[in-house]
């Protein structure tokens, strides 16, 4: 493939391109404006995060003093340590609640429904195009004291006075992000079930395999790489939510962001805030990493007939 | 598959639990329709009088129809941006082979998937640093940097099933590269750039922490829905929200019919 | 051939839309930067007409009840970015650079730091007149000047009071401990703001003597308040983040004990219910706002009439009406019922402000912020 691409391109430009097959002009011009971009926009940022991370801070404006002080609070401080902590745990929890409410539905619509299945893949990703902020507030409305979810167990008789745990609560929080990355995890899901050719699923099923032994022998293995896809892209998501907690979580709600959040727009210790953010950076690169490998081990359908 | 005489636990199951998790997805946004027509000020149920005075509020509400403008501004520039750079590195990364490109693929995608608040804040850092006084340029440079991503992909993936070989025929009977180009490469991919312009569109639009970081005075929608909903002004975004999902539904159909269109073609 | 057809005229309908929103938006854009106006006016009206002042303030002091009068007797533009703590005022002045704020009005916490810091400008009092009508007491007060020169004018003072719905506590709460009462477990709420530890401070009888003390607590002290601030948390059903959230909570029925602001029974009564405002034994705080020119802006002078207006008795009237807090010219009570002079305590300020503890510059600032994040993380 590759070598088909030198090769028509180096029909019009030989000598230029013969000499510096890598790096011939037309590459360039394609290559260079982004790269520029991504150097200012992109590595100088968070270049400067970095240095910004090892300044000390006093009465709210930067020191130019170099220091590991930031670090060794954030591994010291429970406030800081113990908050990244949990926001893993809540991520965790968020991941795990989005599969499992996904998966069934993804299965569901793309071995299920044989009419309109186009239809009904659009309404569930509908809710992806529909602003964050609406879906989180949402919650707001259906969990208050006053709210549907209370004033519906109240008639029904299951409780007999309106429940606080619901709205600003740990629960609240987790609730709502799952909800909006339930969509995102279930189109990852819906895209690698779909490329699962029925013949597959009949030849199991031909060879005497029961609905189980061919949905966890053949199904789930090829939907893995969605599924990991899906499940690292809701932890990350949730890892960098701030705005939830703030919006529906109670008093100990506080997650990372939250920290990052306070630290740049309240406290004015950006030092800081930088170092929790570095650290950040590299926790997420370091998941993005490991999930990248294991999705090329988990050899997806698709993939493997097109034999890498 | 066909067993209807034999009551199917594991499909009544498999249906029910689909059934849930539709009205797990759907509810708390229509719950925010209906009490968009609602004519008391506080979400209380069940909802006893019925008004549509909180989009007149909306369409009064010069702050908010500002903060709307500006974010169609930043989307509109922001998807240009997207395309210009996004487009170009879609043809370097499928047509060439150069050192470092497997890592190139990776650095482009990051700010489409690392937490919006590392990017914002390490932004405003350096904006800060350079005195640049935070204001919709900033916020368009931001959005501009995770939408080139967004175009990357959108396109690069349509690039990855064309058929080559149709271009060479082209050159091959005479026409030359620009005419190949625009005659025939980007006919075929012009769906993939109107899809990956719209999505652009409709997730610049909805972007708060990048934006968030990098804002001025002039506040983009969401920032300044966030802003109205920290100081407890529910209704009238309730009627906000309204307007903001019928226009992801109008838009999410236009798009499906664009792909379909592709299918047929 | 069908698809095809619909898809060529997709695309230029596309383009069509998205050049009429650039110019659109291009022609919207110009209606903000008229042509600069003819002569710069010497702090007289002329020359203001078409210009836009930006203001960095607490929620209600961008209130369209006085705010439209200004606007349309020097026919300019005001724009308002709200904040919600002292902190966030800090953090966007510094964060948001240059002159994209021209008015603020930081409470006594950290006004003084504002000029330490350089961000503020001095305040050419020949344009505003009204300083003249100001309570003394407000001038008096020398944290907002620097070498004769005046940085800030007394806008408006209130206090953190205990908030209580009377239709639930029928009698007013004499103590802060009322918080910690296990009967209201999750119907309390407190500011999201490091004000919290004034108050415990206060609680500790720190201010006895020496009122500064709240604000300059040590190590041991700071422990303490925290300890006891974590010991609240399972009261709380929430932290406000702004006084318009602590409204809502009041409204929504989620709280019936809060600190807060006037602002809120004045706000949250008018929809007919019956909050009321309480000074428990242990004290209060206070804050007293004033009105800054940040150093940056390009519109000193216009920001000096904005001063200007806003400080005369019968716009301070108005906002008393919007805002619920004491005003800083004594004059606007001749302009108000018994009533509300009584409400906001413009008939009686020197006596009133004795019981207030009125916020003073935190020093070690950080390590307030810290805490009071602990507490949160907990």
């Amino acid at each position: 493939m590759q070598d088909e691409a030198a090769l028509a391109i180096n029909k019009n430009e030989r000598p230029t391109a013969r000499r510096q097959r890598a790096w011939n002009p037309r590459l360039l011009i394609l290559l260079i404006p982004p790269i520029i971009w991504l150097s200012i926009f992109l590595f100088a940022p968070y270049a400067v995060l970095f240095i910004n991370s090892f300044w000390k801070v006093d009465f709210g404006s930067i020191v130019h003093e170099f220091t590991w002080g930031n670090y060794t609070k954030f591994f010291t401080n429970s406030l800081y340590y113990g908050t990244f902590l949990k926001t893993l745990k809540i991520a965790a929890w968020v991941t795990v609640f989005s599969i499992l409410l996904s998966y069934p539905l993804a299965y569901f619509i793309n071995f299920k429904i044989k009419k309109n299945k186009q239809l009904f893949y659009t309404l569930v990703i509908i809710p992806l195009w529909v602003s964050y902020l609406v879906r989180a507030y949402a919650w707001k409305i259906v969990l208050g004291q006053d709210g549907i979810l209370n004033n519906v167990l109240l008639a029904v008789g299951l409780i007999d006075h309106p429940m606080e745990i619901f709205l600003y609560s740990q629960y609240a929080v987790v609730l709502a992000l799952t909800h909006i990355y339930t969509p995102w995890v279930l189109m990852s899901i819906y895209t690698s079930l779909e490329h699962i050719p029925r013949d597959v699923l009949e030849a199991s099923k031909d060879l005497g395999a029961g609905r189980f032994r061919t949905f966890f022998r053949v199904v789930l293995p090829l939907s893995l790489p969605g599924l990991i896809a899906g499940a690292t892209f809701a932890f990350v998501l949730t890892m960098g939510d701030f705005l939830a907690p703030q919006l529906l979580g109670g008093t100990s709600s506080m997650m990372v962001s939250n920290v990052v959040y306070s630290l740049f727009g309240v406290a004015n210790n950006w030092p800081l805030g930088s170092t929790i953010g570095i650290l950040t950076l590299f926790v997420v690169l370091g998941i993005l990493q490991l999930t990248h490998r294991l999705e090329h081990r988990t050899t997806s359908f698709e993939a493997g007939t097109r034999g890498r | 598959m066909d067993k209807r005489f034999k009551f199917d636990w594991l499909h009544a199951g498999l249906s029910t639990s689909a059934v849930l998790v539709f009205a797990f997805i759907y509810l708390p946004m229509i719950v925010v329709v209906f009490y968009s027509f609602s004519e008391n000020a506080v979400n209380s149920f069940p909802i006893r009088e019925w008004s549509t005075k909180w989009y007149g509020v909306m369409m009064r509400d010069t702050a908010l129809l500002d903060s709307l403008k500006n974010s169609l501004i930043v989307a509109v520039a922001g998807t240009l941006i997207g395309l210009l750079l996004g487009i170009p590195a879609a043809f370097a990364v499928d047509r060439f082979h150069f050192p470092g490109k497997a890592l190139f693929e990776r650095i482009v995608l990051l700010p489409m998937i690392l937490p919006g608040i590392i990017t914002g804040v390490s932004m405003m850092s350096v904006f800060v640093l350079a005195g640049v006084k935070l204001s919709l340029i900033t916020i368009l440079l931001g959005h501009g940097t995770f939408l080139i991503a967004v175009v990357m992909t959108q396109v690069y993936a349509r690039l990855k099933r064309f058929n080559r070989s149709i271009e060479e025929a082209s050159m091959d009977l005479g026409a030359t590269r620009m005419k190949t180009f625009f005659r025939i490469t980007l006919p075929n991919i012009r769906t993939a750039i109107i899809g990956a312009s719209l999505l652009s569109f409709t997730l610049s639009l909805d972007e708060i922490a990048v934006s968030y970081f990098l804002t001025g005075r002039d506040l983009t929608l969401p920032v300044q829905i966030w802003a109205m909903l920290r100081r407890g002004i529910t209704p009238e975004v309730n009627a906000i929200s309204t307007m903001i999902f019928v226009f992801s539904v109008v838009m999410i159909v236009i798009v499906t019919r664009l792909t379909s269109e592709k299918s047929e073609a | 051939m069908k698809s095809r057809r619909s898809r060529n005229k997709f695309l230029p309908a596309l383009v069509a839309a998205i050049t009429a929103l650039i110019v659109l938006s291009a022609c919207g854009g110009k209606s903000e930067t008229p042509p600069a106006a003819s002569g710069s006016g010497g702090g007289s009206n002329a020359g203001t007409s078409g210009k836009t002042l930006n203001l960095l303030t607490w929620e209600g002091y961008a209130d369209p009840k006085f705010i439209k009068g200004f606007e349309d007797k020097f026919g300019v533009k005001v724009t308002a970015t709200y904040f919600g703590s002292s902190d966030e005022l800090v953090a966007k002045l510094k964060g948001g650079g240059g002159d994209t704020f021209d008015v603020i009005s930081p409470s006594s916490d950290v006004a003084a730091y504002l000029l330490h810091e350089g961000l503020v400008a001095p305040i050419n009092l020949d344009h505003v007149p009204n300083y003249a009508n100001l309570a003394s007491k407000l001038k008096d007060m020398k944290d907002v000047q620097q070498d004769g020169k005046v940085y800030g004018v007394p806008f408006t003072w209130g206090p953190d009071s205990l908030i209580y719905d009377a239709d639930v506590i029928k009698t007013p709460p004499d103590s802060w401990n009322v918080f910690w009462d296990p009967q209201y477990k999750g119907k309390v709420s407190i500011w999201d703001d490091i004000s919290n530890i004034y108050l415990i401070g206060q609680m500790m009888g720190l201010d006895a003597t020496d009122q500064s003390k709240v604000y300059n607590m040590t190590e041991d002290q700071l422990q303490e308040a925290k300890k006891k601030l974590i010991e609240l948390k399972p009261q709380i059903r929430k932290y406000w983040a702004s006084g318009g959230e602590l409204n809502d909570l009041f409204s929504n029925k989620e709280v019936v004990l809060a600190v807060g602001w006037p602002l809120t029974p004045t706000t949250v009564n008018a929809s007919g219910r019956n909050l009321q405002e309480t000074i428990p034994k242990e004290g209060i705080t206070g804050w007293i706002d004033r009105l800054m020119i940040v150093n940056a802006s390009k519109n000193k002078e216009l920001a000096e009439t904005y001063i200007n207006y806003v400080t005369d008795e019968q716009v301070m009237k108005l906002v008393a009406d919007a805002t619920g807090y004491g005003v800083a010219n004594l004059n606007a009570a001749k302009h108000m019922s018994a009533e509300q002079a009584k409400a906001i305590h413009i008939d009686d300020m020197e006596n009133y402000m004795k019981k207030v503890n009125f916020w003073q510059e935190v020093k070690d600032r950080n390590r307030y912020n810290e805490i009071w994040n602990e507490v949160k993380a907990q």
